[in-house]
């Protein structure tokens, strides 16, 4: 009986011990759980916080040096020069940017995103784009028409007169306007193709719509607004971007990879 | 003494008391286990908190400072200032600015900071950078 007795107290006491090793052992791995989720969180965010300011950065240097002003709403208006005088300024900007994000981290820009300076709507997939960006012709290709038209506005230092607007062929989804210096415009609405001449008879822009895609060319300098009119509602916050392909970084010390496009607007 | 002592010689046994003992001790020791456990985890989560708490205050204040063109002077006691402007009273920081041609930074090293934080930086002027900084309380 004794034995059995001191048995079960030896049990109780292996069980009691059992218990506290059990409980010890979940606090601690509780804290080492719990510490690693933390450091999960800072690297994450240590990288979310350098993905951000890179973009911030680029949309410094594009705010400052491209020359293309951007405004969005339910119409999207792009306003610049064209030709783009910009692109050796925005080029050798963007390169030293590269350099200097890769110097200090596994970051890179995809420079030859600069040779296009190609911008898309998203999400409705509307490409904004330069043919050779510096050169003189301007793009605009959506992958669906979902928006109402495209309305061009152009400001030139010529002067104008009552031939200056010469559109042609019937579409409802241009609409063009000039104004020229001395207070002297014109304008042609529901267009396919459309020619600006000055008060000479120099052809100073050729705009056309040919399958839903937008050409905008001038060889003298103009200053042009490309307006896409009234996006269809598609349910989430319309952003202005880059390629796909315009941003990588590779964390590999924090195993962190991303490859994406950069937030313009 | 005399009582004590019929009290521990009892005719029936020891086994009431020695029971009793035992499962007052098991309660102790449980209670001990429990509360020392949950004071530890507690105090865990809050170290963690506060390294979290620290991190993200130093991302908020060098993103705003940064976002409302404070860090464009690339002058350190401008930078002080703005930076003393809006964090809070209990809380310390150090930074360190490289630009490509000029460092600016603060009395206190960064690297003497627990967590460290870092972001780039692409003033008005165009000057590129890296700030690294560091929040910690007084």
């Amino acid at each position: 009986m004794a034995k059995i007795k001191g048995m079960l107290l030896t049990l109780g006491f292996f069980i009691a011990v059992i218990i506290f090793l059990g409980f010890a052992l979940i606090i601690s791995n509780s804290f080492k759980s719990s510490r690693e989720r933390v450091s999960d969180y800072i690297v994450f965010e240590k990288a979310r916080v350098l993905d951000e300011s890179t973009q911030e950065g680029f949309r410094n240097i594009f705010d400052k040096v491209s020359g293309i002003t951007i405004v969005k709403g339910s119409t999207i208006s792009f306003t610049e020069e064209l030709p783009n005088g910009n692109d050796i300024k925005f080029r050798n900007n963007l390169s030293r940017f590269n350099n200097f994000t890769n110097s200090s981290y596994n970051i890179n820009i995809n420079t030859s995103l600069s040779d296009d300076l190609a911008l898309w709507i998203r999400p409705h997939d509307i490409k904004y784009y330069h043919v050779d960006f510096g050169d003189d012709i301007i793009k605009v290709q959506p992958r669906t028409f979902n928006f109402n038209k495209y309305r061009v506005d152009i400001v030139t230092d010529k002067v104008l007169d009552g031939t200056s607007c010469s559109g042609g062929g019937g579409s409802s989804k241009l609409d063009v306007t000039a104004r020229g210096a001395s207070g002297t415009s014109c304008n042609s609405n529901t267009v396919q193709n459309f020619k600006l001449y000055d008060n000479t008879d120099v052809l100073l822009a050729y705009v056309n719509i040919g399958n839903d895609i937008l050409t905008i060319d001038s060889e003298t300098k103009i200053n042009v607004t490309t307006n896409i009119v009234s996006l269809n509602d598609l349910g989430k916050e319309v952003d202005i971007k880059t390629d796909d392909n315009a941003l990588t970084i590779n964390l590999s010390e924090y195993g962190f990879f991303k490859k994406s496009a950069i937030r313009v607007v | 003494m005399e009582v004590v002592k019929l009290f521990w010689n009892l005719p029936c046994g020891n086994k009431g008391q020695v029971f009793s003992l035992d499962a007052v001790i098991a309660i102790f020791l449980v209670m001990i286990v429990l509360i020392s456990s949950f004071f530890m985890v507690n105090k865990e989560n809050e170290e963690n908190y506060e390294l979290l708490q620290q991190f993200n205050l130093g991302n908020d204040i060098f993103t705003v400072l940064d976002v409302n063109g404070k860090l464009n002077s690339l002058n350190r006691n401008s930078i002080k200032t703005s930076i003393e402007t809006i964090l809070p009273k209990n809380f310390d920081y150090s930074f360190r600015l490289e630009c490509e041609h000029k460092i600016v930074e603060s009395n206190r090293s960064v690297s003497s900071t627990l967590v460290k934080g870092e972001k780039i930086v692409v003033t008005n002027n165009l000057d590129l950078c890296i700030m690294r900084y560091g929040i910690w309380p007084k």
